[in-house]
């Protein structure tokens, strides 16, 4: 039942088909070929069914949207008329026409058969030519061939690689009508085709044999028409290792100068610079110079000057010498720049890092006055004999500090990491001399002693001196400038991988040493027992009572003779007084609590820290704290006496175009067991981000709730018991942000445009509690920023800005009332970029007004810039640019003052001062 | 026995299932050293990516110590180039005549060389900022706990925080930086900050030149410009 009713399906479906494309009547039979390509001529016919007495036959035709007809003659072969639409008038979308045909006594017959066939013409439907639209940048190159726009992604034509890296892979994404079941794949003339997987458009293969040399792959195709693609062909060449030095020696780089000149309020920076950098590569070993030399290098300073001469051997080697940025662990050094080399061994299973040289290099004194030397007047006495002794010492200078890291880490198959790291930095106090140069002044005050104040150099003074019978007392060390510093800092890492890789726990410690003070060098077994327990008794930790008898103490005393000496270590770490901590371990905490004890040592920082990407869930758990007396010189500014917990979930949903981040975190500083009146902070916040995908607007929407609380719970009141303060601090702080991101793209013109409203909300959760008089000194703020970037088709790039900000400042007026100040800045900025010669120039522009209103009145800034690039030859490139601010306060023109000390009061233009300008040319070559 | 509307049914949501959970190809990976793995999108275990390996949208790609991956994009030939230790997802929506590219990276440290976009923009996001660009080449280093830094080699990025909304434009020869506590900055690249890329100068155009000395002492070159 089921296949008759297939069958006949079948049958009425080629009745129709043939309905709908053949003219067939009783008179004649004419096919209509149905569609074309533009650009193909195409042959019509009509066959006579009957004789009958046809004097002639035209074909009359037109593009589908124009108005007249064009009439080709029929030739005829016996009942058989044939004619042909010409190529160049067959065009897309199609083409109409009609056949008549001349019968005797004016008598027509035509196709279509109707009384007025140029009112319903047949039609032929045209497609773009292949060449051209289908394929791309297809160009016929002869009746039966066409080039397809097959992007070759692997490997590059005429590249060098290595046998390992075989792949050949095109992409015929740009080309939809390649037949995907009909190609063949030859390298070198051979078939690899059943090894080539096309699918969706490209076309791979990984070709396992090829020798070491030149090869050649050819790609043949046909387009679902059936028309053959003209073949891909294209070569590459496979090496092993140095077959041809010179061949495979590859190399590029740049140089660039710069000039500049920075004005700010009044002060003027000029500067010469010139930077460049080189690469070069030979197969495995790859080497890379960069260096800076500018007219601000001074002995005075901090080198300002940069080289560095990097060497990678494969991939397990890295060398480098000169200005080096390591990055070991923030806890140790994380990017400070070190003068001095860097070896990196990085096999499979074992990493071996060293990095040695100077975090300072060696200033001995500045150039002004009391900038090398100094007067200690308050030290020099006079007895009485009248003899008098001055005092002396050095300034502005910095030691020379000398650090040496390494770092051992381990892997085991992806799965167990682990690391031991050490740091040593020290100051060498011996480089910086006690006399320097005679030109450098210090200055005396009117001491009462005989000398006569005013700036001296040591000779001259020592000579004012020695003059008067006295002395100069100028010691070898313990100097009034920075003391040289020691400081040890160790620890490890370690990282396990779980199930496959998507749950990570890591975790590290480390732990400081750090002598603020080594001018005195290591102190004697007797100092260490004086200082760890105020007694000299040979013994550390032994308490006495006030009659003499031993107390008792929570932990055994040492025998300082059952200790080594501290001069045993002085190359490892000096030990003396001034190291902090004196103690690792906080001997009070002890007693309270020994674990808390190892825990919270004031001179440890670790971290643990929890990983896991399951399903949409990308969850850190994390615990990490730095004690109080944690310093590692090779990261100085790291926060210290912190301690944190954070949790955080990053959901991904809607195929990860919305991403949810619930986030909390704690905070305080009540590591020390010292601490009394610890801050906490307590957050809790909420991320939407919406990043739909390219061409989409994305927002952003993120909610965070900050809760601050110092544990204090009292006024502060005097002996009488009167109200001084209100010490308390328990806040909340809501911080809301939407964001919008809107990509539009008009035709060729791409616009980008942001916008943004941020809002920061104080509240004070005691409120209720305080007195009235009570300030509560926190700054609302609300922001309102938006911005537009357009590129445009012509070389065109423009960007306007728009940034509002209103804040709400408390203040106590001059009757001590509390007010609130609304403040409100205000700024337009617009600027835009315009190239011309081919884009060869490019010159850049822009302008921006930031105005504040106040209560004191307006202050406006109006900012401008101008640059160009030039593109002068080939590599050779100028750069310009500059820019100008000035600062424009109304007020100054009414406030009857000379504010530019001109001797004119509130004149036109004393209201403008110009803030910042600046100008930077830049000349560079690239090789 | 089912109704015929129930088969349509079923069938539809078999097709939408299937054409999730298998995705569309968008890209082919070129180059693998070392230790790098690939969750097929709707699979749950990683397997070895192997050269060749043809990429689906929503295959997550991830490489350990001392690895290095290379994928192109088959409509453009943009490149992605993925050094040790990152893990990213791509996803690409086919068009006619485009593909739409995202790449999420949660960690680790890529090389972008993007083709002026026909459509759209290229994206990529990570867990601080989102990265739009345009017929650009960087490096992208990605810190879940420190942050994100853009170095620009050629060409613009747009860098935008996902916590404040701030965001800029790094542009050649600087380095823009987005941080987890919301701020965004741009300074000049220090050069010995750009990572190394394996395949650095490979495409770059090189020449030598031979001298030949005929018997009358006249002289004459051979060219040969190579890659």
């Amino acid at each position: 039942m089921f296949n008759r009713q297939k069958y006949l399906y079948i049958f009425w479906l080629i009745i129709l088909v043939s309905t709908i494309s053949a003219q067939s009547t009783e008179y004649f039979y004419h096919k209509n070929p149905g569609n074309s390509t533009e650009g193909d001529a195409v042959e019509l016919s009509i066959m006579l069914l009957k004789d009958q007495p046809v004097s002639q036959g035209s074909i009359f035709f037109r593009p589908i949207g124009e108005l007249s007809y064009q009439e080709i003659h029929l030739r005829q072969d016996g009942l058989s008329w044939y004619g042909e639409i010409p190529k160049e008038q067959v065009l897309s979308p199609g083409i109409e026409y009609v056949i008549i045909m001349d019968m005797p006594y004016g008598a027509k017959l035509s196709a279509p058969l109707n009384n007025d066939p140029f009112d319903a013409p047949l039609t032929i439907s045209v497609r773009k030519k292949i060449t051209q639209k289908e394929f791309g940048q297809i160009n016929k190159i002869s009746k039966s061939k066409v080039i397809s726009d097959v992007l070759v992604l692997s490997p590059e034509a005429g590249s060098f690689i290595r046998p390992e890296d075989v792949v050949i892979a095109v992409s015929t994404f740009n080309s939809p009508n390649i037949d995907s079941t009909k190609y063949t794949v030859l390298i070198d003339g051979k078939d690899f085709s059943d090894f080539a997987i096309l699918e969706q458009n490209i076309l791979s293969v990984t070709p396992n044999d090829l020798d070491i040399g030149l090869h050649t792959v050819q790609l043949n195709f046909i387009t679902t028409y059936g028309i053959e693609i003209e073949p891909i062909i294209w070569s590459f060449t496979i090496t092993k290792s140095m077959v041809n030095v010179v061949e495979q020696l590859l190399y590029k780089g740049n140089i660039n100068s710069l000039a500049s000149n920075n004005s700010a309020s009044g002060s003027s920076i000029n500067e010469a610079e010139i930077n460049g950098k080189l690469s070069a590569e030979l197969s495995w070993i790859k080497g890379r110079v960069n260096f800076r030399k500018t007219s601000r290098e001074s002995e005075f300073l901090q080198p300002l000057n940069r080289t560095t001469t990097s060497l990678f051997i494969t991939d397990y080697l890295k060398i480098e010498y000169g200005d080096v940025y390591p990055s070991i662990s923030p806890y140790i050094i994380d990017g400070k720049r070190i003068r001095g080399q860097l070896i990196d061994i990085h096999l499979p299973f074992f990493r071996l890092q060293t990095i040695s040289g100077k975090l300072n290099e060696t200033v001995q004194y500045q150039d002004y006055t009391n900038g090398g030397y100094t007067l200690l007047g308050d030290a020099t006495v006079t007895d009485s004999t009248n003899f008098t002794k001055y005092y002396m010492s050095r300034t502005g200078y910095t030691f020379p500090r000398e650090v040496n890291v390494i770092k051992l880490s381990f892997s085991m198959f992806n799965k167990i990491k682990a690391g031991l790291h050490v740091m040593k930095a020290k100051d060498d106090k011996n480089k910086v001399s006690k006399s320097i140069s005679d030109k450098i002044e210090f200055s005396v005050d009117s001491l009462g002693y005989g000398i006569e104040a005013g700036d001296y150099t040591f000779n001259s003074f020592n000579s004012a001196v020695l003059a008067q019978g006295d002395t100069i007392i100028f010691p070898d060390h313990n100097w009034s400038g920075n003391s040289p510093e020691d400081n040890l800092v160790f620890g490890f890492d370690f990282e396990s991988a779980m199930d496959n890789r998507k749950l990570l726990f890591q975790m590290g410690w480390n732990m400081s040493f750090y002598n603020t003070d080594i001018w005195n060098d290591e102190m004697t077994l007797a100092e260490m027992d004086t200082t760890l327990d105020d007694s000299l008794d040979g013994f550390i930790g032994k308490i006495y009572n006030d009659d003499g008898s031993i107390g008792e103490s929570s932990f055994s005393p040492i025998d300082t003779l059952t200790l080594p000496s501290p001069s045993n270590y002085k190359d490892i770490f000096t030990i003396n007084t001034n190291m902090i901590p004196l103690s690792p371990i906080d001997i009070r905490a002890m007693e309270e609590n020994i674990m808390a004890a190892y825990v919270n040592m004031p001179s440890s920082a670790f971290f643990f820290r929890l990983k896991g990407h399951y399903s949409f869930n990308n969850l850190l758990v994390e615990y990490r704290q730095v004690g109080p007396q944690y310093k590692s010189l090779g990261n100085p500014y790291l926060t210290t006496n912190i301690r944190e917990f954070n949790l955080n979930n990053r959901i991904s949903v809607l195929e990860r175009k919305l991403s949810v981040v619930f986030g909390y975190q704690y905070k305080d500083n009540n590591i020390s067991y010292t601490t009394v009146e610890p801050l906490r902070t307590t957050k809790y916040s909420m991320n939407f981000t919406l990043v739909p995908g390219p061409g989409a607007p994305s927002i952003v929407v993120n909610i965070q709730s900050s809760k601050k609380n110092n544990d204090i719970d009292s006024l502060t009141v005097d002996t009488a018991g009167d109200y001084l303060s209100d010490p308390r601090e328990k806040t909340q702080a809501l911080n809301t942000l939407l964001s919008v991101n809107l990509p539009a793209s008009f035709g060729k013109n791409f616009n980008n445009i942001s916008i943004s409203l941020n809002s920061i909300k104080y509240s004070d959760l005691l409120l209720s509690e305080r007195r009235p008089d009570y300030f509560f000194s926190k700054t609302n703020s609300t922001t309102l920023s938006a911005n537009i970037s357009s590129r445009f088709s012509i070389p065109l790039k423009t960007n306007l800005s728009f940034n509002q900000t209103n804040l709400e400042i408390p203040y106590r007026d001059s009757s001590d009332v509390i007010m609130i100040k609304e403040m409100q800045w205000r700024s337009v900025g617009i600027g835009g970029q315009y190239g011309i010669f081919e884009n060869r120039l490019q010159i850049r522009c822009g302008a921006d007004v930031l105005s504040s209103e106040g209560s004191e009145g307006n202050i406006n800034l109006y900012g401008g810039t101008l640059g160009l690039n030039w593109s002068i030859i080939n590599n050779l490139s100028l750069n310009f640019s500059s820019n100008i601010r000035l600062n424009h306060s109304q007020f100054l023109k009414t406030d009857g003052l000379d504010n530019n000390s001109d001797g004119n009061i509130d004149e036109f233009g004393e209201s403008f001062s110009v803030n910042t300008s600046g100008a930077i040319f830049t000349l560079g070559y690239k090789f | 026995m089912m109704s015929h509307k129930m088969k349509s049914i079923i069938f539809v949501i078999v097709l939408v299932i299937s054409s999730s959970l298998f995705g569309a190809k968008i890209a082919v990976a070129t180059k693998v050293n070392g230790t790098v793995e690939l969750q097929k999108v709707g699979e749950r275990d990683f397997g070895k990516l192997k050269p060749g390996t043809i990429l689906d949208d929503g295959d997550r790609i991830r490489t350990g110590s001392m690895a290095f991956a290379a994928i192109i994009f088959i409509d453009d030939k943009s490149t992605l180039k993925l050094k040790e230790n990152s893990e990213i997802v791509v996803t690409g929506k086919r068009s006619a005549a485009s593909i739409a590219k995202k790449i999420d990276i949660d960690e680790g440290t890529l090389r972008a060389i993007v083709t002026d976009q026909r459509k759209g923009e290229f994206i990529i996001q990570t867990p601080t900022s989102v990265a739009s660009v345009k017929g650009t080449d960087f490096w992208l280093i990605v810190n879940e706990s420190e942050g994100d830094q853009v170095l620009g080699l050629e060409g613009i990025v747009n860098l935008l925080n996902i916590e404040t909304g701030l965001n800029l434009d790094v542009t050649e020869g600087n380095t823009g930086t987005s941080t987890p506590d919301g701020q965004v900055n741009i300074d000049e690249t220090n050069t010995s900050n750009i990572p190394i890329d394996p395949e650095d100068d490979e495409s770059e155009e090189s020449q030598i030149r031979i001298y030949f000395e005929g018997p009358n002492g006249e002289q004459k070159s051979l060219l040969i410009n190579y890659r």
